[in-house]
């Protein structure tokens, strides 16, 4: 904090609890919605913290982001556990929130290098140096917050930014502890779940999560981080969970634009395989569950709800740029006009369709008002589905500036063996 | 006898480029297992590759849906028995995208749907690195000719997405032999990226204390082929249930670590920790040795190996049991690669196994360099300097003698030879790696990184040792373009008959004009070479790609003796070493 920031000022907090997404994600939302002056100096409680999800890192950078984009004044108060400023430390977030405001600025200095309960780190911290295991250094290395583009003015997301996060998740290291972690479908053989990792993860994930966030309009900022978690119960069977986020305009924004302007939306891209889905509406003034059955073949219209036109951001051929024509003023000039990254492409549905049928995972997306999650659908009964779809209306008034992309993949492991490599 | 035609697709490679004999006979052997059948390489079969038009416009669904369709109408005149569509690779730069595998069934059920039409039942044998999972949407379009029979997918594992009858007809072991044999081995990549820079390191030894280094090896580059390496090291050294430990020791860098680390799940490897962890936790009684088991100790470099001779000092006093020692770079030794150097230390005989084989000099006292106080750089990936120093390039020169030039190699364009020159080709092939990476760096840091993807490298056809394209080629990604060393001394001089020369070209290397004429016109080129004179080179291939209507997008050369004026070279032109030439 600066001399100013620590000077006693008039300041709307917002208390956090606990560092869980979703409750993270619930109370700055209602606490923003609710706020009568936007432009008011708020502060951001951290400090009853105990435990925080990258997850939730995300949302704060995003928050602070677009308020310093608004000249509005964020202020954090870190976590008074040491291990929880330790992790927020290691997981780079100090270096995000000095990117994403200002790079030249000592905003965060003292949490940053005066703790005063900082410490040699112990041989047991996983994030010891010394400690040479795979996880370790991926989680070190690969994992922590990485603020993509933006932070000069020039350095607009482009394909250079695809190809060099391709090439970052095809290093070695990160490539062997997916090989060794991801799931393949059941019943397929180890080596070969192993080359399904290398050929799918950075090809269908990262790829078409980085274009996702480069094709957004206005999109200045891309940030991304993962993180490994083994629960204490089931320790042999973990969830690996990857974020992306850029600061461009929101999905259902950019896509009721394109309807509203009266052009086609649909690309003339081969026909994929339909995908049944149950889709299910929450929304604060609904008590009950809204289920709808739609297919990944669905074309949203003019009169289509802004949730509608979420859901159709998975389908196969909705695009808002069907002739790849559009975003020149969103991508950076320096892209050539016959760059893929121009084009029309079905990237959110071969995401979804990687994410969920081949590594068994679930995907989510938090942008505007709305939260949507896919996952794969019952096996019988009357919502017996291929995805099953939940969207829900964070009806705070508050919305989520730009786009977040949230996989979440199962992962294993063989605790005995494990153990015995330490 | 089954009429057989191939096609082979690399993605983000910008030209067609030869297909070898090796990977002939694999694509008759593979047509001939699937089939049954005795098969035979049709006569109207290129005998190059397909460039890809992936990394040009659009998401390249439908522009490759087009090309391979297009090619196999206009290119394949017999009627198609069999065909191997081998999309298996892509560039060191390129990840191949799911679009891009769209594009590709989409072709092929066109092709398979066509010939249901006219009652014909063709084999079109797809080959992927890794088959899809059953009902993968990317390659939905083709599951009806997969259902047929008229189509099936192979993968590098040997593993088939298709009919079950397929499955026998594979012999996995053979196939894997001959795809080894078809494609470079790991080894052959390390000798290509394994790089040495030049420099002046300072090395914090614990053992020996500080000393200078005019080399630091950097794996950083080949981190895959390395573990590749050590994988089948540890396979053919251990049986399965040996599990031996796995340390490893390299203080200067973290590429050998990354490598040795991602062998965690290997079946025949134990344990994988660092020497300083592991020699502290024996010593702290932390972990307990099988006597019966060698523990591998992995190293990156070994020189004089006095270093390894306190390491194992060390462990003498701890009795343990005497490791296996594998180093990726030995100074000695019996071979250039995969040798062994047998060697006494800590009072035993020891036999050490290396991948590579190369020079390194150290100096323990007296170092020159401090004596002229050149500051010491640091070690890992980044180079201190975009340009070769003068040390650096006269020291690379100080291996071999200068030369005059021969009388046979002096280019039309000059009268008289060159009197002395350096020994460009020696120092090329001694330090190709780094002299590529540095080249790459120079282009990126003045055109942007990336730049260099998907550019073809137009240069000529240069004689004995590896020269420098083929180093860049497996660090960039780039295709190369192999141009006769005639075609230099036919358009040096200003009114020159390009168009005889094409002409020449397309009878008598038509290799060389295919891969010219395949370049998308849309795509700039780059022209190399090792060293310019007086630009005549350059001249000379400008010509012919102006010609050609293929913009230049740079020049570049190891070393330029050229003095040039301000504006003289219309045309973007780098050098790693400038130096010019006295007047005579």
């Amino acid at each position: 904090m600066t001399e100013q920031e620590r000077s006693p000022i008039a300041l709307k907090l917002c208390r956090l609890e606990n560092g869980l997404a979703g409750s993270v994600d619930e109370m700055i939302s209602q606490f923003l919605g609710s706020l009568q002056n936007q432009d008011a100096a708020i502060g951001i409680d951290l400090s009853q913290v105990k435990f925080i999800e990258p997850a939730s890192l995300i949302f704060i950078l995003a928050i602070v982001n677009d308020r310093k984009a608004k000249n509005r004044r964020t202020i954090l108060r870190p976590p008074k556990d040491y291990d929880v400023r330790n992790f927020l430390r290691t997981w780079r977030f100090f270096e995000a929130l000095k990117a994403v405001t200002d790079p030249s600025s000592q905003y965060t200095s003292d949490v940053k290098s005066h703790d005063p309960k900082r410490r040699v780190l112990s041989r047991n911290d996983s994030m010891s140096q010394s400690d040479d295991s795979l996880e370790s250094i991926v989680k070190r290395e690969y994992l922590p917050i990485r603020v993509l583009c933006g932070t000069t003015p020039e350095d607009r997301p482009s394909n250079h930014h695809v190809d060099s996060e391709l090439r970052r998740w095809n290093d070695t290291v990160i490539m062997a502890w997916l090989q060794s972690h991801l799931m393949g479908p059941q019943g397929i053989e180890r080596d070969e779940s192993r080359d399904l990792a290398k050929e799918n993860f950075p090809a269908r994930i990262v790829f078409e999560a980085m274009m996702n966030c480069v094709r957004h309009p206005e999109a200045t900022r891309i940030a991304t981080t993962s993180h490994i978690y083994w629960p204490k119960k089931s320790p042999e069977k973990g969830t690996y969970t990857a974020i992306w986020w850029d600061d461009g305009k929101g999905i259902v924004e950019t896509l009721r634009e394109a309807i509203d302007a009266g052009g086609p939306i649909i690309s003339d891209a081969p026909p994929l395989p339909e995908k049944q889905c149950a889709v299910k509406m929450q929304d604060a003034s609904q008590t009950r569950d809204n289920c709808t059955m739609l297919t990944t073949d669905f074309v949203p219209s003019h009169d289509s709800p802004d949730s509608d036109l979420l859901f159709s951001s998975i389908c196969s051929r909705v695009t808002r740029d069907p002739e790849g024509k559009g975003h020149r003023t969103a991508l950076s000039e320096d892209i050539p006009q016959d760059s893929p990254l121009r084009q029309p492409g079905m990237g959110l549905y071969i995401l979804a369709d990687c994410a969920i049928n081949i590594f068994g995972g679930s995907v989510a997306f938090r942008t505007d008002e709305y939260f949507m999650n896919v996952k794969i659908g019952l096996k019988r009964g009357e919502r017996k589905a291929d995805y099953a779809v939940a969207i829900k209306c964070i009806d705070t008034g508050f919305e989520f500036p730009g786009n977040m992309l949230t996989v979440r993949l199962p992962i294993t492991r063989k605790i005995a063996e494990a153990e015995s490599r330490r | 006898m089954r009429n057989l035609h191939i096609m082979r697709y690399v993605f983000g490679s910008s030209s067609s480029e030869p297909i070898s004999d090796e990977l002939h006979d694999l694509y008759l052997w593979i047509a001939q297992s699937l089939t049954g059948d005795e098969c035979e390489l049709s006569d109207d079969n290129s005998a190059m590759s397909l460039p890809s038009v992936a990394q040009l416009g659009g998401s390249g669904m439908n522009e490759i849906n087009n090309q391979i369709l297009d090619y196999m109408r206009d290119q394949w005149e017999k009627p198609t028995d069999v065909a191997v569509v081998d999309i298996a690779r892509a560039t060191p730069s390129e990840t191949i995208r799911p679009e891009w595998n769209i594009g590709v069934a989409a072709a092929v059920a066109a092709r398979v749907a066509q010939a249901g039409v006219h009652n014909e039942s063709p084999l079109y044998i797809v080959l992927c690195r890794a088959r899809p999972t059953a009902g993968d949407v990317v390659w939905s379009q083709l599951s009806t000719a997969l259902n047929s029979g008229m189509a099936l997918i192979l993968d590098d594992a040997g593993l088939i997405r298709g009919q079950d009858r397929f499955v026998s007809m594979i012999d996995r072991d053979e196939y894997k032999i001959l795809l080894k044999k078809a494609r470079k081995t790991a080894i052959d990549i390390l000798e290509l990226k394994l790089i040495r820079r030049l420099g002046h390191f300072r090395v914090a030894n614990r053992l020996l204390g500080s000393y200078c280094t005019k080399h630091y090896f950097d794996g950083s580059e080949c981190k895959d082929e390395l573990a590749q390496l050590i994988r089948t090291f540890i396979s053919e050294q251990y049986k399965t249930n040996e599990k031996p430990f796995v340390i490893f020791c390299d203080p200067e860098s973290d590429w050998l670590r990354d490598v040795v680390v991602s062998l965690q799940d290997l079946p025949a490897a134990g344990s994988i920790i660092s020497l300083d962890n592991f020699l502290s936790n024996v010593r702290g009684g932390l972990i307990r040795i099988n006597v019966d088991v060698q523990p591998l100790l992995i190293l990156s470099v070994v020189g004089t190996a006095r270093t390894l001779n306190a390491i194992l000092s060390e462990w003498e006093k701890e009795q343990l049991p005497d490791p296996k020692i594998l180093t990726v770079i030995s100074t000695h030794g019996d071979n250039a690669q995969m040798g062994n150097w047998d060697v006494t230390l800590a009072d035993k005989e020891h036999r050490l196994f290396y991948f590579l084989r190369r020079a390194r000099m150290r100096y323990q006292d007296e170092c020159p360099m401090c004596r002229l106080e050149i500051p010491h750089q640091t070690t890992g990936r980044a180079d201190a300097y975009l340009s070769l120093t003068s040390y650096d390039f006269w020291e690379m020169a100080d291996i071999a003698e200068c030369y005059p030039e021969k009388k046979a190699d002096i280019p039309s364009h000059r009268s008289s030879p060159m009197k002395a020159q350096p020994p460009i080709r020696q120092m090329v092939h001694e330090n190709g790696p780094w002299l590529a990476r540095k080249a790459i760096d120079l282009i990126e840091n003045y055109l942007g990184e990336g730049c260099l993807k998907g550019v073809p490298i137009v240069h000529l056809d240069e004689m004995g040792a590896k020269p420098l394209p083929l180093y860049i080629r497996e660090i960039s990604g780039a295709t190369l373009v192999s141009v006769p060393n005639w075609v230099r001394n036919e358009l040096s001089d200003d009114g020159a008959d390009i168009a005889k020369v094409l002409e020449r070209l397309r009878y008598d290397h038509p290799h060389c004009y295919e891969q010219l004429d395949s370049v998308n016109p849309n795509n700039p080129v780059a022209l190399l070479e090792e060293f310019t004179f007086s630009g005549g080179t350059r001249k000379a291939l400008t010509r012919l790609m102006e010609k050609l209507e293929r913009e230049v997008l740079f020049h570049l050369c190891v070393v330029s003796f050229e003095s040039l004026k301000p504006g003289s070279a219309n045309m973007k032109s780098f050098s790693l070493y400038n130096f010019t030439l006295p007047q005579e």
